[in-house]
């Protein structure tokens, strides 16, 4: 896996060509990124919405999801040549360790499998073929429905998370839209080599997808901006708050006034552990140390701290311990990966601020790794709601009832994604209620926390049907 | 206080106002048995370190404590005369860091001729201009304590702060820029980067220009500190130059936390005055004032980095003697063989995607 590499971190539409180039540095893997201008873009898009109009709105729904079963079926075989690609490239680029990598694109592509995509169209839009013609509605019989997608849809990838972006190129696709991906400089990889698999199982795509870069924010970039943001029906921002606010203004000042934006801002995410599900420690807790480890917790499903009820057979602080055991195995087969300096000082900070609570008495035990920062688990008394310095540093706090957890989120509600909860039957519902009351989007065992099923309500929102515009026709 | 602790804080005294080469390393370990011996907390976290003052036979070893601890814990070895808060969070004054100073002689003894020597190596007194809070606008705020003994000590009459409950008076001060330009009265304007980021917006956009007269000079502290500002250190000080007309050997950036009784300052103004440089050059270089350690340290293994390559700063102070002198800072930098560079900090290294801003972390911890 050494050795120099040049990576092509871009697709384009085969009519367009490209004569200038910039190059990211990462280590020994070198991207290729395309210098665009305005002009170049806007040939894009009209390569896009002829493809969209020639090809993509003619493909029954059924037809499209064949073609995505059929890429990702490739992917989740070893010696695929793209997974091979991204598996070579993409720990250089994100700092993941291989081991990370590889798990973690299987998990995420196993969900994409046509029974999958299947079940997501039919519980958002009620009817898996509403996106190919008029279908009648039950509740109405004078009225037919169909669904319309965004003739070209611009995706703003984030790259917090390798292979993220596969999921925006495949709601796009979905929803019949070509689609324009500004792909991220911290993960320019999956998205591009996933489009690259879907033309060669699709020949007629090479026209329907484009993906490219451009720095977001600087002034240089606005033209480019506008021709993406103002051509596209849609547009969805993936990344940081500032950068999901700056599209969104993008997006107000280029998109007309029927043009769509979606953004998906900064999120955290928590785990519940009820006491009766603490008899049997090491399930929970081996699933609590994966939803942990998986992708340096970096994810916006990745749990910051884990509540842990007292009164059970085993107290909080025992969990943390074994906890602190199983974050220590992991480390061997699911090394984390490479961290910069500043925040390996801030992990060592945290730490070390524990430590310090810990020697003076309080009620604060640190477990960490025995070099470096690699892992960190914080038992800590106080129920304070505490954000983590992530890449495998979690709190765990003892709550004598886990009712009480939902108020001490109230300050974080706008950035609530998930909870991972092990209770008995009985109290799961109320306190889904009470979780879902305070912002969280999505309850899931504990485990499974890193395995969202597709269309999983991401910040709330759903999948492929707020990327839709609905048509109706009433009988005469 | 009894005579042990006198004898421990004249001693330090002492070796601010006359460092004597060779002692510093004695005098360190001392400072660290005192501060093991009079602070519990410190004392139990060395102990969990396995470092007592017995075992301990190099600076290098005392056990460095994290400035974020001091949001804690409160570090002190004796009932202070003044306690120095950092600026507020959204948790309010619970979690603001604390540090006590036992002794303010010392704390003044280790602002004064740092920066007469990094501010003023001309021996021009120009009249002072704070852009910061009086210290009965910000009673917590070292800085201004700071402000007010450099004020005391070298400026005349009435200090002139510009930053009062309701924020920065903008136009007071560039109605004294103009009188400083009338009157041919060089001046010294110190004060917070945002606040100087501030004037410099506003001078932009009413197309002003100032041209101060020689001999002004800037000292600014703080940074951006996480805002969003897309602004280079090297532009930043182009547009003091363009303007306020102070070139760039006279604009001094001082690197300083509450939690520290010393401060450290560029050497570019020092080293145009006693003319060890013509050409102004990029990195300047922090200097380490006798009383000061300061050493890089890889973050994953706490070792030594070698010069020249990029680490978190410790710092060892014996101007907190009163408190802990071993500092681990959440700042990034490299050494070179005269002074240091402050490259980054931990809170504003970028967090990827949908997770939180690292320095919205640690704004609420």
């Amino acid at each position: 896996m050494t050795g120099p590499f040049t990576f092509d971190g871009f697709f384009l539409p085969p009519p367009i060509k490209i004569s200038n180039f910039t190059a990211l540095s990462f280590g020994p893997v070198q991207v290729r990124l395309p210098v665009l201008t305005a002009t170049t873009l806007s040939d894009v898009v009209n390569q896009l919405l002829a493809a969209q109009d020639r090809y993509l709105l003619g493909q029954p729904t059924a037809a499209l999801v064949e073609i995505i079963d059929a890429a990702v079926a490739r992917w989740l075989k070893p010696d695929d040549p793209a997974r091979k690609i991204a598996e070579r490239v993409l720990p250089n680029i994100t700092g993941l360790s291989p081991a990370m990598v590889r798990v973690g694109l299987t998990r995420m592509l196993e969900g994409y499998r046509k029974d999958a995509l299947y079940r997501v169209l039919r519980q958002e839009l009620g009817d898996d073929r509403i996106l190919d013609e008029f279908r009648p509605r039950i509740e109405d019989p004078t009225r037919l429905t169909r669904a319309v997608g965004p003739r070209v849809t611009s995706n703003i990838l984030a790259g917090n998370i390798p292979g993220l972006g596969i999921a925006d190129v495949i709601s796009t696709l979905l929803t019949k839209s070509a689609c324009l991906c500004k792909v991220s400089s911290h993960e320019p990889v999956s998205s591009v080599l996933f489009a690259q698999t879907l033309v060669q199982i699709e020949p007629r795509l090479a026209n329907c997808l484009a993906m490219v870069a451009w720095s977001g924010g600087r002034p240089e970039s606005q033209s480019l901006e506008e021709v993406a943001i103002g051509r596209s029906e849609l547009v969805v921002a993936t990344g940081s708050d500032e950068a999901v606010a700056d599209v969104r203004l993008a997006a107000a000042r280029h998109q007309t006034v029927s043009g769509r934006f979606i953004g998906h801002g900064h999120r955290v995410s928590l785990g519940l552990i009820g006491r009766e599900a603490l008899d049997d420690l090491k399930p929970v807790v081996q699933g609590a140390a994966v939803d942990v480890a998986m992708y340096d917790q970096q994810g916006c499903l990745s749990p910051h701290l884990f509540y842990v009820e007292t009164g059970g057979n085993h107290f909080p602080r025992q969990f943390a311990k074994t906890l602190a055991e199983a974050m220590a195995r992991l480390e061997k087969d699911l090394p984390r990966g490479t961290v910069d300096t500043p925040t390996s000082a801030q992990l060592h900070q945290i730490r070390s601020v524990a430590e310090i609570k810990q020697a003076d008495g309080e009620e604060v035990i640190v477990f960490g790794s025995e070099t470096g920062t690699l892992w960190s688990v914080i038992y800590e008394a106080d129920p304070t709601f505490l954000l983590s310095p992530l890449y495998r540093t979690v709190r765990v706090k003892p709550i004598d009832d886990l009712a009480h957890v939902p108020p001490l989120l109230e300050p974080w509600r706008p950035y609530l994604q998930a909870t991972g909860l092990m209770v008995s039957e009985s109290r799961r519902l109320p306190l889904a209620e009470a979780l879902g009351r305070a912002g969280i989007n999505r309850v899931c065992p504990i485990g499974r926390m890193q395995e969202p099923p597709v269309g999983w309500p991401q910040d709330g929102k759903r999948f492929i049907a707020d990327r839709l515009r609905w048509v109706d026709l009433e009988k005469t | 206080m009894n005579r042990k602790t006198d004898s421990v804080y004249d001693e330090v005294l002492e070796f601010i106002r006359q460092p004597v080469h060779g002692k510093f390393e004695p005098l360190a370990l001392r400072v660290f048995a005192f501060q093991f011996e009079r602070n519990p907390s410190y004392r139990r976290y060395c102990e969990a370190k396995d470092k007592t003052p017995a075992g301990v036979g190099s600076w290098r070893e005392i056990p460095a404590v994290p400035t974020a601890a001091f949001k804690e814990i409160h570090f002190a070895c004796d009932r202070p005369e003044k306690v120095f808060f950092t600026s507020g969070t959204s948790q309010g004054p619970a979690k603001r860091g604390r540090h006590s100073v036992p002794r303010l002689e010392i704390y003044r003894a280790a602002v004064l001729p740092n920066f007469a020597a990094h501010l003023l190596p001309d021996g021009l007194l120009p009249r002072m201009l704070f852009l910061t809070g009086s210290p009965e606008t910000w009673p917590h705020s070292s800085l201004a304590h700071m402000m007010e003994l450099v004020h005391q000590e070298y400026g005349s009459g009435r200090a002139d702060y510009y930053i009062d409950g309701s924020g920065l008076n903008i136009d007071r001060l560039l109605h004294s820029l103009s009188e400083a330009c009338e009157r041919d009265e060089p001046v010294i304007l110190t004060g917070v980067t945002l606040a100087f980021h501030q004037i410099l917006e506003q001078v932009r956009n009413h197309r002003l220009s100032f041209r101060l007269p020689p001999g002004s000079r800037i000292m600014d502290t703080g940074g951006f500190k996480g805002r969003k500002i897309d602004l280079s250190k090297i532009e930043l000080y182009q547009r003091y130059e363009e303007s306020l007309g102070i070139p760039q050997t006279h604009i001094v950036n001082e690197y300083g936390m509450t939690e520290m009784g010393s401060q450290f300052y560029d050497n570019v103004l020092a080293d145009h005055i006693n003319g060890a440089s013509d050409d102004f050059v990029f990195p300047r270089r922090k200097r380490v004032p006798p009383w000061v350690r300061t050493r890089v340290v890889d973050p994953e293994t706490l070792d030594d980095r070698p010069q020249g390559s990029t680490g978190v700063l410790r710092h060892f102070d014996l101007a907190n003697c009163g408190s802990v002198s071993a500092l681990q800072t959440e700042d990034i930098g490299r050494t070179f063989a005269d002074g240091f560079e402050v490259t980054g900090r931990a809170s504003g290294s970028e967090a990827r995607g949908c997770s939180l801003l690292v320095e919205e972390i640690l704004r609420t911890q």
